[in-house]
């Protein structure tokens, strides 16, 4: 997947002007940045919902989205949600036990809690058949102790798929990412990126990383 | 809960009871069955047309041209609204004659109908014309209510066409036909009997309405527009009753919960 000098705009204002980006197969890519930078509008780009005003952008044929917002169906059942991205039940299953959603897949979306549609967002995402994932700030509103179990579940889940994990939590992209891009500024510019194993990331080095990050969004 | 319905019941009941004896009063008052019949004398004439086999006759086929006028119309409404919302041109197309269905007179289309087709076909005509422009300005007033946001979702997620029909927009466009039929039941029932009246086919209420009128048989005049009454609020509680026991009622998409639910969404 790759921006190459993309311009995009709503209405007349400009987010992204010129704007190149590349991001690798078969690994998880953190883009971060404050709310209101045009993360958004990356995804948008990339899941075909938005084109650009010029440049080029490379994108999959099939990708799985995860929304800022759910976009469930919440007058069907969890299972009926799914059942609309694919037709394996055992696969389906699966998912929801990984979820904690076992017990909630004949029950109404709009019975759920805040948390629960996030994950049944996530879940949908997962029992898409695709390799290629645009997670739009996907933990928003899940516990401190849930988000740190699903961070475990998803590392597995995503392993030798693309992702691109749009997020405005250090923490959370160096929990997850191999990839950091920093961005900011308006229209939104890459200010830093390097990559980082977060399965080895030592204290010391969760610290660095951490200060590395501020001074990029600082800059 | 269950108090609080027996209570509304019995209030329900003493209602008509209380209007039932203004009747009485005022049929008393006025002291004759040719002016104002009493609800008694009414009741008899009832049971006199009930005894009668052709009774039968008028009402099956009133009810015939009615339902056929009604479901004609819903679905005529239904796929011009669908096809409105698609193509914008064609709901632009159909907007004058909407606007001129809703506002000339029934009369006037009767009177009209009468000119250009069988008597016995202009109810289910002026009973389409009337449950037509109801159903398709609610079918699209349904679709201009889908979120955005669940269309993006349907586009990304590949749903298709018949997917998102049967996903996104048929509940959405639910709760809207949902409060179209029910205006839509009561005022078939009232123009198409109207429609009769004037037309006079062999078999109809509306027919028999007119002789009644014109042989100054007031307590049939009275027992048939009971009759016509109770078929028209029997039919909406035949379809309330029924609606109310399909799984879009169970989950909730007729009531508009639907769309105070999607605000997350």
């Amino acid at each position: 997947m790759e921006f190459m000098n993309v311009t995009a705009a709503y209405d007349q204002k400009e987010v992204l002007s010129d704007f190149s980006l590349q991001i690798k197969q078969g690994q998880i890519t953190a883009l971060l940045g404050p709310s209101g930078s045009g993360k958004t509008t990356v995804l948008r780009l990339f899941a075909g919902l938005l084109k650009p005003k010029s440049g080029h952008v490379v994108r999959p044929e099939k990708c799985a989205v995860v929304f800022q917002e759910d976009r469930l169906l919440p007058y069907a059942t969890l299972r009926e949600n799914w059942a609309l991205v694919t037709s394996d039940q055992q696969w389906m299953e699966k998912t929801a036990a990984l979820l904690g959603l076992g017990d909630w897949m004949d029950q109404l979306i709009s019975t759920f809690s805040g948390g629960m549609k996030r994950r049944a967002a996530l879940g949908r995402a997962l029992c898409f058949p695709s390799d290629v994932f645009l997670l739009d700030e996907p933990l928003t509103g899940i516990d401190p102790v849930q988000k740190q179990q699903l961070l475990q579940v998803l590392q597995t889940a995503f392993t030798g798929k693309t992702v691109l994990w749009i997020t405005h939590d250090a923490r959370e992209a160096l929990a997850i990412a191999q990839q950091i891009i920093v961005v900011g500024g308006s229209p939104m510019q890459i200010r830093a990126q390097r990559e980082i194993c977060p399965d080895s990331l030592s204290f010391q080095q969760e610290q660095d990383a951490l200060r590395w990050i501020d001074q990029a969004l600082a800059n | 809960m269950a108090k609080r319905g027996k209570t509304g019941l019995v209030k329900k009941i003493l209602f008509v009871f209380f209007w039932l004896l203004i009747w009485q009063i005022a049929s008393m008052a006025v002291g004759s069955e040719l002016l104002l019949p009493s609800p008694w004398q009414t009741l008899q004439a009832f049971g006199g047309l009930m005894m009668q086999q052709s009774f039968y006759f008028d009402v099956g086929w009133s009810m015939a041209r009615i339902l056929g006028g009604f479901i004609f119309g819903a679905v005529t409404g239904m796929l011009l609204g669908l096809i409105g919302s698609r193509w914008t041109w064609v709901k632009d197309l159909c907007g004058p004659i909407l606007a001129l269905a809703k506002s000339v007179p029934v009369a006037s289309f009767i009177i009209l109908a009468v000119l250009w087709m069988r008597s016995a076909l202009v109810p289910v005509f002026i009973g389409f014309l009337i449950v037509w422009p109801i159903v398709q300005e609610n079918t699209t007033a349904g679709i201009a209510s889908i979120p955005r946001d669940l269309l993006e979702m349907a586009q990304v997620y590949q749903f298709g066409p018949l997917k998102t029909f049967r996903a996104i927009t048929l509940p959405h466009v639910l709760p809207y036909l949902h409060g179209a039929a029910k205006s839509a039941i009561g005022l078939g029932f009232k123009s198409a009997v109207a429609a009769e009246v004037i037309t006079r086919p062999v078999y109809a209420m509306g027919s028999r309405l007119y002789e009644s009128k014109l042989y100054l048989e007031v307590p049939e005049l009275f027992a048939w527009t009971m009759v016509i009454l109770l078929l028209s609020v029997g039919t909406e509680k035949m379809y309330g009753f029924w609606v109310s026991h399909t799984a879009w009622a169970k989950r909730g998409l007729l009531t508009g919960g639907i769309h105070e639910r999607n605000g997350s969404v």
